[in-house]
This record gives structure tokens, sequence and C-alpha cells, in this order.
């Protein structure tokens, strides 16, 4: 009998990184096409794995069909390494293959997250898996798949520009929080995954490799490093990433990172920490004095 | 798979090491990488094969189609259907096309105005070229290209031996209507790649 103390996985029971060597294939054949045509979706099969789709899923499956025996893995959740989401897949993907894995970004060659980009800056050779709800940015104007494939093709974007244009009348601002469309290469529409704003500028000529997997929605898109990345504006009303001003993470006392803004129950109070929690542990250490290894 | 000299090519591990540097390959056009350490090892194939095999290994399946127009094609066209099971078809419907360098200008126009392209629908649905080159480098030559697009920092210079320009003439037109066009992956038989994605921009000389 299983406990949570003793749990175990036969892997010899698995093939390696649990996926069958045909469902790799046909998601490496289809990451190869996503790179090529930068921002555009490409549908893949998305197999059944032992995590309900819409559970990071179509993340998962990117990792499984990336991951080798040298690699090493760091998965994110909101920023943390230690959310139940980022530990059940972390759990899942060591089991599966042995691999290393690792909280700190700069020791990662693969980096899955859910909702945000890490703070550091990363490296070349490191892959960033972002796992998506709902891959389609017109999803919200237009209901219908046949319909936002074929305005995807004739690049026909004027629906999201109104959507754009009527939160402006309406609530005097663009109103989209997490989410927030961009363009890609001056060609296609995407949607960067509920990150918040703070992380789009990021992807804008990165020098790394975003993929995005959306399993439940089966689609696979990506960001090759150094491409365009372009957050919907208006002349005058232009993007803007959220503001912490006046505020610090109570931890770090960070004032350049993306802060969660948690309540003190007992005094009602309004406190702020860094969402990235691994960064916000390095600085802690720094503070201390402890040798820490440098990322950028 | 046989097992002939030294190690065996192992179908989930290398077939890995093979993806993760195609897909650095097609990320950072013009950068070259080698799959020399897994392609050796199906060593029981001579060097232009086993770089064939080893692509077929990786990428190919019952799910998809390729065609092959290289000098040994009657060889690799029957491994690659024992070993993977993909469908043999035409240069105009096919998914992976397997190529010389060196064909003739007209077999390059030919072979090119065949291939998918995809539609505006489904992008994707156009077809990989592998194209066998003698040699590829990062130093600059008379003969140079000078890359540009999504995956390079500002410009990358590339120098090919082994293939006639005609092939940049042609992959020009069949890119003109992005987002269609064909992908393209030089490979040399030390086991070299280097990738074209749609997206690349290719300028001839200085």
């Amino acid at each position: 009998m299983q406990t949570a103390e003793n749990r175990w996985f036969e892997t010899t029971n698995y093939n390696f990184a649990f996926l069958d060597e045909g469902s790799k294939r046909e998601i490496r054949r289809k990451t190869l096409k996503a790179v090529a045509i930068p921002g555009y979706q490409v549908p893949f099969a998305s197999r059944e794995l032992p995590i309900g789709r819409g559970w990071g899923t179509g993340g998962l499956q990117l990792t499984l069909s990336l991951i080798g025996k040298k690699d090493c893995l760091k998965v994110i959740d909101q920023g943390n390494d230690d959310s139940v989401n980022a530990v059940s897949i972390r759990r899942l993907v060591m089991e599966t293959t042995g691999v290393t894995t690792t909280e700190e970004t700069g020791e990662a060659t693969l980096i899955q997250t859910r909702h945000r980009i890490p703070e550091e800056t990363l490296r070349e050779d490191q892959i960033l898996i972002l796992q998506v709800p709902q891959p389609e940015p017109l999803r919200r104007v237009e209901p219908s798949e046949e319909v936002t494939r074929r305005q995807h093709a004739e690049m026909d974007y004027s629906a999201k520009w109104l959507q754009l244009y009527e939160n402006i009348v309406k609530w005097g601002n663009i109103t989209i929080g997490a989410d927030y469309p961009v363009m890609v290469q001056q060609r296609y529409l995407m949607a960067p995954s509920p990150i918040p704003r703070w992380d789009n500028p990021k992807i804008h000529q990165a020098n790394y490799l975003s993929l995005y997997g959306a399993g439940r929605e089966k689609k696979i898109y990506a960001i090759p490093p150094y491409t365009d990345v372009v957050s919907l504006h208006f002349e005058d009303y232009p993007f803007e990433v959220e503001s912490f001003t006046g505020k610090a993470c109570r931890h770090c006392g960070s004032t350049h990172t993306f802060l969660d803004e948690i309540t003190d129950e007992r005094t009602g109070e309004k406190l702020y920490q860094c969402s990235d929690t691994a960064y916000c542990k390095k600085r802690q250490k720094e503070q201390r004095g402890t040798e820490v290894s440098h990322g950028n | 798979m046989a097992k002939v000299y030294g190690q065996t090519f192992d179908r989930v591990h290398d077939t890995q090491f093979i993806f993760r540097k195609l897909l650095d390959a097609m990320a950072s056009p013009g950068k070259i990488n080698s799959i020399q350490s897994s392609s050796e090892k199906l060593d029981f194939l001579s060097n232009e094969t086993r770089m064939v095999a080893s692509f077929a290994l990786t990428l190919l399946d019952g799910e998809v189609s390729f065609a092959i127009q290289l000098p040994e094609k009657m060889l690799i066209q029957e491994y690659v259907q024992n070993n993977t099971f993909s469908r043999l078809s035409d240069v105009h419907d096919t998914d992976y096309l397997f190529l010389d360098g060196k064909i003739s200008d007209e077999e390059v126009m030919s072979f090119i105005q065949q291939v998918k392209k995809g539609t505006l629908i489904q992008p994707e649905s156009s077809t990989t070229l592998f194209i066998l080159v003698e040699a590829l480098s990062n130093t600059p030559s008379n003969d140079q290209l000078r890359l540009s697009g999504p995956g390079i920092k500002e410009e990358i210079i590339c120098t090919v031996k082994g293939i006639s320009d005609k092939w940049w003439k042609e992959r020009e037109k069949a890119n003109v209507e992005y987002p269609l066009g064909i992908d393209i992956i030089l490979f040399t038989k030390e086991g070299e790649i280097l990738a074209l994605p749609r997206t690349t921009k290719i300028e001839r000389g200085e």
C-alpha cells in the first residue's frame, strides 16, 4: 500500500519522460514548425497525461518532449517553486526521467512556468516553456475557432483593436490585466499566456527561445530569440506595465520586481512581496552576505 | 536497430539530442550545430546516409511522408521506410524532402516550385527541406550569405560550399508570401547542421 511518505513510481514501467516516442516525435515536429512561424498557433494532438487538461499539460508535454539526461529543470507557478502545481509537475518529470531539478534560475536549462517570466535575465542556451490556458487572443471577441483561424490568416485583428478602443471609451483606459495581447514580428497577434503586463517587455528581442503549450486547446506556439514582440497600444494610450511606486518587497526590500499584494488577516494591513520567490531568496542571501551564483 | 561496431544509436536519447540541436538551429538561423556524436553511431551506413537516417529517426513516422533525391537514393529510402514506417511520397506532396545541394539549376527550380508551401489557414502544412552541402562555416568569404530575421541578433554571416546560387533565388520566390513558405536545414556529411526557416532573409555578398 502506498502512502504519502513512501510513494514511488516504477520508472521502468514508463518510457523515458513518460510520453511514448511517437507522441514526442509529433510534438517535436510541431515545435520546429512553431519556431519557423513565430506567434502562429500550430495544432497538435495533445496526449493524455496523469494530470488533468488545463493544469499545465501543454507546457508539460513540451518539457517531456524536450528533456534529456543532461538537462536541469526548474518549474514555477506564478513565480513560485513551491506551489502544488509546480511541485506535482516537477515530481512527475523527475520520477519518469531522473533528471536533476533546481530552484536557481541560472542553473536550469529548461524552465517550465505558469503565469510568470523569471526576474533574472535568462541566457541564450535556456529554454522557457510557458503553460497556456487560452492560446487564442481573439477568443474573447470571436467564439468560433474556424473564424479566428481565418482572421489570423487574413491578419484581420480589427475586433481586438475595437475591444481595446471600447475599453478606453468606457473606462478611460485599456483594462486588460494579465495575458495582454502582443503582435509578433509585425504579423501574428499572440496571447503571451496570463503573465502580468510587467513581463511583456521581457519577451521583445529576448535572447532565449520561448515555447508556449496549450494542452486543453491543443496548440503549440513559439517566440524565437531576437524577435519583435510588441504589446498592442494606441499612440495616445501607450502600453503600461503595473506600477509599484512607493512599495517594496517585505522580505528583500526589492523595488524593481513584480510584487504580490497580500493582506495581514489580523491587522488588515496590505503587504507586498516578490512574486518570483527564487529571485527573492537569492537577494535575501546576498543581503546576509552568503555567496551565491550570479546570473544577470 | 542493428548494431555493428561501437556504440548503439539510442532511439530515445540520441533522437532527443538530435531534436534539441535541430530546435536550437531553427531558433538561431545561421548557427552551426553538430549532431555527429549521435549520427556516427549509425556506422553501418555511409556518412551522407547516416545523416539522413538521423533526421528520419528523429522526426519521421507513419503520420508523415518523405521523398529523397540523393546519390544513394534506393538504399536510404529502404532504410527510412523499414525503420520509421514513414510513407514514401512524390516531391509535390511530401512533408520532408532530402536533397543534394549539387543538383542542376533546372532541378532546383522544379523541386522548389513543386513542394508544399502551406496555406494561409495552415502555413505549417509545408515541406521541410534537408539539403546536403559540402561545407558550412560562419567565416566571411566572397560568396558569403548575410542572414537576418527572427532568431538572429542583427545579422549573421555564413558561407555554404556545394550549393548553387539558384537555391537562394528560388527559395526567395517560394517565401515571398509569408507565412507561406519552406523551411530549410542544410547539412554536411561531417554532421553539421544549419537552419534557414522561412522567416530568414538572405542577402548575397558583402
